[in-house]
């Protein structure tokens, strides 16, 4: 469904992507994983269109990806919740919700998937019209999510969604990713810091160390590998 | 008493105009940061082509001169946003500030070009007149009324555009998290120039309006220009109310002052008072931000 080919992203002088190549394949869920300053809020950017990647293909559905803007990318289906959420804070959680799905014009999906938000995450029923910048961390992580859900991507990728979130809650919201995966058929790509975690709930993995993917394989094997439980969960 | 209701009258009806120059300011600044210096001078280029409208096509309506001033003051915004700050957007930000000083001399000469240095008259007039109100000793000319009905369409207008509309929500979303809003498929720099079009046909109106009541020269744009930003900063920069409320505020305060004090004295009073109340309140009266970034 998506593959990254030999993906390079400068910033300034900083080489924050070497030769990235990665697969997701359809109905699955890959998960890039690394440490702090790795590269994978900038990889995510890459992808949806938010940073220009200076060499390599992207291919989203046999889409050339590299030089098409943004708010076009997320047109074919690839819909990218950002890191620290970034809910728009004055509007309201329907408005926020509405603008998810700004590029469905269809008014009866737009209410269908309105309804599906609003069973994965009841709590942003309660809170229809509280102003988004409201509402707690978590609440907002998600908003973020069923925003993004909103657009009805066949790729959703999501950037540390357990980001400052008590941990009781963390479990809930990836819970509710599973689910959406499964229930929807949707495509995930999930980066996390938190391994454990992501790991169990990836079908594939993806490890990112200073810019350059050093390993990858299917989660359950890298969850297993002592060199994973050593540098990322903390075995 | 009915002395300071006049120049409450005669504040309102100059401060409706001020308010309708500073929803410009405030709605560029909203979605780029920016202090727009050339916004005075989009209001100009409305006086000058409404003017030339009326008088190369004799016969047109008023309203259509209006209406082809307003067209005309926002693509000339749209298309300086587009060469001028579009191409700065990722540098300092004192670069695009130069860059709209620039365009505001530059726009000053171009009208002096075109049109000439001197003021002329503007083709149309307002019907002459007023209505007393004997009772409280005051009155309203037609002008006023013109004014401010006109002043309160506009702003009704943009108030269903910003709060009903899919592009209003756009927009809404674009100057809170602009790149939140490209992920969700919005055409930002669309809406960055839609934000400029509406701004400067708001300006361009006034022009008319100004040109009407005074006439027409290409510098006519500073002062209204400079008391329209005090006033969206008076109100708090980016919030739509706070420059209605600002822009109100400052016509009246001019008019206050240069009634019981001396019209020598009203910029240097209206800045005073701008000083005063963001020592007090630093984001203005509505504003949320606590720093404005210049
Ligand atoms: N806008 C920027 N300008 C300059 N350097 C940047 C910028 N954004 C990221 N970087 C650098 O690029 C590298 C990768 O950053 P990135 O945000 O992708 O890491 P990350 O893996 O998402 O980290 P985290 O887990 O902390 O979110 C870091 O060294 C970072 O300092
Ligand atoms: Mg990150």
């Amino acid at each position: 469904m998506l593959e990254a080919h030999g993906v390079n992203v400068y910033y300034g002088a900083i080489h924050a992507l070497k030769d990235v190549s990665l697969r997701v394949e359809a109905g699955s869920i890959v998960t890039l994983i690394g440490a702090n300053g790795a590269g994978k809020s900038t990889a995510l950017r890459a992808l949806s269109g938010l940073h220009r990647t200076s060499s390599g293909s992207v291919k989203f559905s046999g889409q050339e990806l590299s030089s098409m803007p943004a708010h076009r990318i997320v047109r074919l289906g690839l819909s990218h919740c950002p890191e620290g959420r970034h809910v728009f804070p004055r509007l309201s959680v329907k408005e926020n919700l509405e603008l998810g799905a700004f590029i469905i014009k269809d008014k009866a999906a737009i209410k269908a998937s309105l309804s599906h938000v609003f069973e994965l995450f009841p709590r942003l029923k309660e809170r229809l019209n509280q102003a988004a910048g409201t509402l707690s961390g978590g609440e907002q992580q998600m908003l973020a999510i069923g925003r993004a859900f909103m657009a009805q991507p066949r790729l959703l990728m999501l950037d540390e969604p357990s980001l400052g979130i008590a941990p009781i809650l963390v479990q809930e919201i990836f819970r509710t990713i599973k689910q959406i995966s499964v229930s929807q058929n949707m495509t995930i790509l999930l980066v996390e810091q938190n391994a454990n975690l992501a790991l169990k709930i990836a079908d594939y993995a993806y490890v990112l160390e200073t810019g350059r993917i050093v390993l990858h394989g299917k989660a359950s094997e890298l969850a297993a590998d002592p060199r994973i439980k050593a540098a990322y969960l903390g075995h | 008493m009915s002395e300071f209701l006049q120049f409450l009258i005669n504040g309102v009806a100059v401060g409706s105009m001020y308010a309708l120059i500073a929803l410009g300011y405030t709605m560029v600044y909203g979605i780029v940061s920016l202090i727009n210096f050339a916004h005075g001078e989009f209001m100009m280029m409305g006086a000058f082509i409404g003017a030339l409208v009326l008088h190369r096509l004799q016969g047109t309506p008023l309203v259509v001169a209006l209406l082809i001033a307003m067209l005309a003051s926002g693509l000339i915004a749209v298309v300086t946003e587009l060469v001028a700050y579009r191409p700065l957007r990722n540098q300092p930000k004192i670069f695009v500030l130069t860059a709209a000083i620039a365009v505001s001399v530059l726009l000053q000469n171009v009208a002096r070009l075109v049109f000439g240095s001197s003021a002329v008259a503007f083709p149309a007039s307002f019907p002459e007149g007023s209505i007393a109100f004997d009772s409280l000793g005051i009155w309203i000319e037609y002008s006023q009324l013109i004014v401010l009905c006109l002043s309160l369409v506009l702003m009704v207008g943009l108030w269903l555009v910003v709060n009903k509309t899919k592009i209003g929500m756009a927009m809404r979303a674009t100057s809170q998290d602009l790149e939140a809003a490209r992920l969700m498929g919005i055409d930002t720099n669309l809406i960055i120039s839609f934000t400029f079009f509406v701004g400067a046909s708001l300006a361009g109106a006034v022009g008319v309006l100004y040109g009407m009541q005074y006439s027409v020269d290409p510098l006519m744009g500073v002062q209204p220009g400079l008391a329209a930003f005090v006033a969206a900063v008076l109100g708090g920069i980016g919030s739509l109310p706070g420059a209605m409320i600002g822009g109100v505020l400052i016509g009246v305060i001019e008019n206050l002052v240069a009634g019981y004090l001396s019209s020598t004295y009203q910029s240097a009073i209206t800045f005073l008072i701008l000083i005063l109340v963001l020592s007090v309140k630093p984001s203005g009266l509505l504003g949320r931000m606590t720093v404005v970034k210049v």
